[in-house]
């Protein structure tokens, strides 16, 4: 698969359709994010499978808006699984980049992958490589759903305890990207308390991430203390489906139905 | 959310009132007040952080 992915970035880097790819490199025994630009090696390219398929992953479409900030005129090529895809959309649709300037470089997630997310649609719209997995069986939410109120209650608030308030989620989040932010509000959010606010903290963001999150399940990657984080906002996602049969980027262009004051408004 | 979090959903209100509409405004405040009171004490007034100590 990576050598199809080699292949499609040396021609897009030569034909000079794109200044440079956004993708994953290994060095140093590690693999983490690197710009490849004409005349780079890269051979040393990884698709972010280190021990076990996609444990290496980061929000390369958030160091892309950054990219796209300092180089507004060049065009940027980058690899995308079915998460990152979906991030493009709707980071399109709220004008955080221009799809003019990005070429979406797509790779399918294995089967183990997209069972692990449970993820619905392990792919992107357009593969450069790789073989559609079937979509992974949701249990998580139903898990908890499977749970008494009181037990649910305890389930979350020992899950919640545990947080340091690091903002590891918020940080890795490929959709965060507001200036200012509801959680670094000292009014909102008490500074110097440990664990914040619960569950106040963790449901704002929850609200924060409705028909914003993509489920990529970055953020319970980067959760120092092992909240169930995707879960909760798996949650939120499952409901704006079953209310407003809305899925966070799977249509390019199709904005939350929490913006239709703009519909009635007839800007649309 | 809040069913999922396992808090009891009666323990959110919300009612559209208009500025005109005061009696309304205090009806609505009266009739959820009551209906706190029958549900007690909320969860969340246990203190979680002592458990950490």
């Amino acid at each position: 698969m990576i050598d199809v992915i080699r292949d499609k970035v040396k021609e897009l880097l030569d034909s000079g359709e794109i200044k440079g790819f956004l993708g994953l490199v290994r060095k140093n025994g590690h693999i983490a994010p690197h710009l490849f630009q004409q005349g780079d090696d890269l051979s040393l390219m990884s698709l972010g499978d280190d021990k076990v398929a996609g444990d290496a992953r980061y929000p390369l479409n958030k160091f892309l808006i950054n990219l796209a900030k300092a180089y507004p005129e060049e065009t940027f090529a980058v690899l995308v699984r079915g998460c990152d895809d979906r991030g493009l959309q709707t980071l399109y649709t709220w004008n955080q980049l221009n799809p003019k300037k990005v070429v979406p470089v797509g790779i399918t997630c294995p089967q183990e992958l997209a069972d692990a997310c449970e993820c619905a649609k392990p792919f992107p719209a357009v593969i450069t490589a790789g073989e559609c997995a079937q979509p992974g069986t949701p249990r998580s939410v139903a898990a908890v759903d499977a749970l008494v109120m009181s037990e649910r209650f305890s389930y979350w608030m020992d899950e919640f305890v545990k947080c340091i308030k690091c903002y590891g989620c918020s940080n890795v989040c490929p959709m965060c990207f507001c200036n200012e932010c509801t959680l670094k509000c000292n009014d909102l959010v008490k500074g110097g308390e440990l664990p914040p606010e619960i569950p106040v903290f963790h449901h704002t963001r929850a609200m924060h991430m409705v028909g914003r999150c993509i489920d990529c399940g970055l953020c319970e990657e980067a959760c120092p203390s092992n909240i169930p984080l995707r879960t909760l906002y798996k949650k939120v996602g499952s409901i704006m489906e079953e209310q407003f049969d809305f899925t966070t980027g799977a249509v390019r262009g199709q904005r939350s139905p929490l913006n239709k004051i703009d519909f009635a408004e007839g800007r649309k | 959310m809040l069913k999922f979090s396992g808090i009891d959903e009666a323990r959110l209100k919300a009612s559209w009132v208009s500025s005109a509409e005061a009696p309304e405004l205090v009806h609505e405040f009266t009739s959820f007040i009551k209906e706190l009171r029958e549900l007690g004490p909320s969860p969340l007034r246990a203190d979680y952080r002592r458990e950490l100590v």
